[in-house]
């Protein structure tokens, strides 16, 4: 069974027609990339799976695990196992790194406390310790307030944020390296490379496709709302995709 | 003035204050975190002092309840003071979830129009049941009369303040500690600092936004409620006082700046040193004392005193 199943999903924002019929699969432990250039629908697909709205999905089914999750809210998606590390990062600025960090486990209602051990009970993917392993930068910045880091940090810390979640499975990354100075890009692209070998799947949503088929398995490019191409890094490299890929 | 006349002065100006930043509080961090402006609010403060008088005492009343003869539980001051700000904080409950909440997403002037309608609605309907004339409340040997403090410097070491302005003062500033701590340390003040920045994405993250500020909205709610009982001992229990009570609320919140608890505590401060001073000096001007506060304030801030964006500071 494959881990996240697109099967001809149409979504709307209001009248207009964004998605029209997309089907995408992504295997368990793969890093797959979504290619495309401004006004694709790359964001579209991202946030027709994390459950937010709008857009409105109004055909075709989105599978997680085999289960049906198209109509799940934005929470219930977030706590089965998909984490998403959104286009502009998002952080909560006026709070510090730490309190981003606790963020995505806390108010989980009385059932989950109690099912994760209790109240100080951690049942996050990656422990503040590991994370902090993971990105030194963020540990040394803990207390000072999200908004002044600099945008390598920003994006560090908001893939950290998501990897706070329990039993988290699917990282969605939307334009991770955006923005960012090139040695920047190559640091964070590392990171996405070490959380996946983790056994964490990623969809990773990219207009710098050098470093999206640098760290991918697979690709699909995404064209006016539709799949246009699908296929391998070596396949994506040797085409010519430029017509759709050109910003 | 006497330094016994000066200490009285002050715990008049920062009895005041108190009861206006109870209820305040509430106003502001909805306001700030819901975008939502309650002037229903002013309706807690309402069936505060009501529900705390129905406790409290036994009194006959005019309008409907004319009839009735001695109506209310005469349990004391005490369990007015515990039990209303929890049926205050059941009532607050109900409020967001059938009043706020359909709202949240309509224009200031609709929110505006709908709560501000609700609230004399609710003065009115007081006013049929209770009557229109004022209640006073019971006051227990122990609150009445001076309570004595220690000053530096006063030849006998001491001097005098009313017991019940102590009280009040000291309550609110023990509920004020709280409701800071309650942002900076507690999960649910995290989940509403987040969610009041970015509301989606602490969805994203698992949270579900609603509960947490249901909970603040019936905390501010419940405060709004206690706020009835002190203010109904302090001063003189009518259907008017909601509105009393609201509007300068909400002018001290705009003075110190939406959202803002530190904003809202030193506005609160501002204007009952305005509200004292004016008792003192010109007493036909207490009233409008504190719109004076606040267009000065404006002029010189026109965001108010902390134009903060977050909520909790």
């Amino acid at each position: 069974m494959s881990l996240l199943q697109l099967d001809n999903v149409h979504s709307y924002y209001g009248p207009s027609h964004i998605l029209r019929g997309i089907s995408v699969t992504i295997e368990k432990g793969e890093i797959v990339t979504l290619l495309g250039r401004n006004g694709a629908g790359k964001t579209t697909t991202v946030r027709s799976i994390a459950g937010t709205e709008p857009p409105d999905v109004r055909s075709g089914t989105i599978r997680f695990d085999g289960t049906d999750i198209t109509d799940w809210p934005a929470d219930d998606i977030a706590m089965g196992g998909i984490g998403v590390v959104p286009e502009g990062r998002r952080l909560f600025s006026e709070l510090t790194v730490e309190e981003n960090l606790e963020m995505s486990k806390i108010t989980r209602g009385w059932w989950n406390t109690i099912r994760r051990g209790g109240l100080g009970g951690d049942d996050s993917t990656m422990s503040l310790t590991e994370l902090y392993d993971l990105f030194p930068r963020l540990e040394e910045r803990r207390e000072q307030e999200a908004g002044t880091l600099s945008g390598g940090e920003q994006q560090m810390l908001s893939i950290a944020r998501t990897l706070r979640l329990p039993d988290l499975q699917l990282l969605l990354l939307d334009e991770p390296t955006e923005g960012l100075a090139p040695q920047i890009v190559e640091t964070v692209g590392n990171s996405i490379e070490e959380i996946a070998s983790q056994g964490l799947t990623v969809l990773l949503i990219e207009q710098n496709v050098r470093e999206a088929l640098r760290i991918a398995d697979r690709g699909y490019v995404l064209d006016q709302g539709d799949i246009v191409y699908e296929g391998s890094v070596e396949q994506l490299e040797n085409e010519d995709l430029d017509e759709y890929l050109v910003v | 003035m006497s330094i016994d006349g000066i200490v009285g002065f002050l715990f008049i100006a920062l009895s005041v204050a108190s009861l206006y930043l109870l209820v305040a509080v509430g106003l502001s961090i909805v306001f700030g975190s819901l975008k939502y402006v309650n002037m229903a609010h002013g309706v807690l403060y309402l069936a505060g002092a009501y529900i705390g008088l129905l406790i409290a005492s036994s009194n006959q009343y005019g309008g409907l309840l004319g009839e009735a003869g001695q109506v209310g539980l005469g349990w004391g001051f005490i369990p007015a003071l515990v039990l209303t700000p929890v049926v205050i904080f059941v009532l607050g409950i109900v409020m967001e979830r059938f009043i706020a909440k359909p709202f949240y997403e309509r224009d200031l002037l609709d929110q505006l129009l709908v709560t501000f309608g609700i609230l004399i609605a609710a003065q009115e309907l007081v006013a049929i049941v209770f009557g229109r004339t004022g209640t006073i409340y019971p006051r227990p040997e122990w609150l009445t009369g001076a309570i004595s403090l220690p000053v530096i410097g006063t030849p006998p070491g001491m001097s005098a303040a009313s017991t019940i302005r102590v009280l009040v003062v000291v309550l609110t500033l023990l509920l004020i500690l709280a409701i800071f701590a309650f942002f900076k340390y507690s999960d649910y003040g995290l989940a509403v600092r987040a969610g009041t920045e970015d509301s989606e994405m602490a969805q994203m993250l698992g949270i579900r936004v609603g509960r947490p500020f249901l909970l603040i909205f019936a905390v501010g709610a419940a405060y709004a409620g206690l706020a009835g009982v002190l203010g109904g001992s302090l001063f003189n229990v009518t259907s008017g006082i909601g509105m009393e009570i609201i509007i300068p609320s909400l002018v001290i919140v705009i003075m110190g700046g939406v959202g803002s608890l530190r904003g809202t505590v030193i506005g609160a401060l501002l204007a009952g040193l305005f509200f004292a001073t004016a008792t003192e000096l010109v007493p036909s001007m207490t009233r409008a004392s504190i719109y004076l506060l606040a267009i000065v304030v404006l002029t010189l801030r026109p965001n108010g005193i902390y134009p903060s964006t977050e909520i909790g500071q």
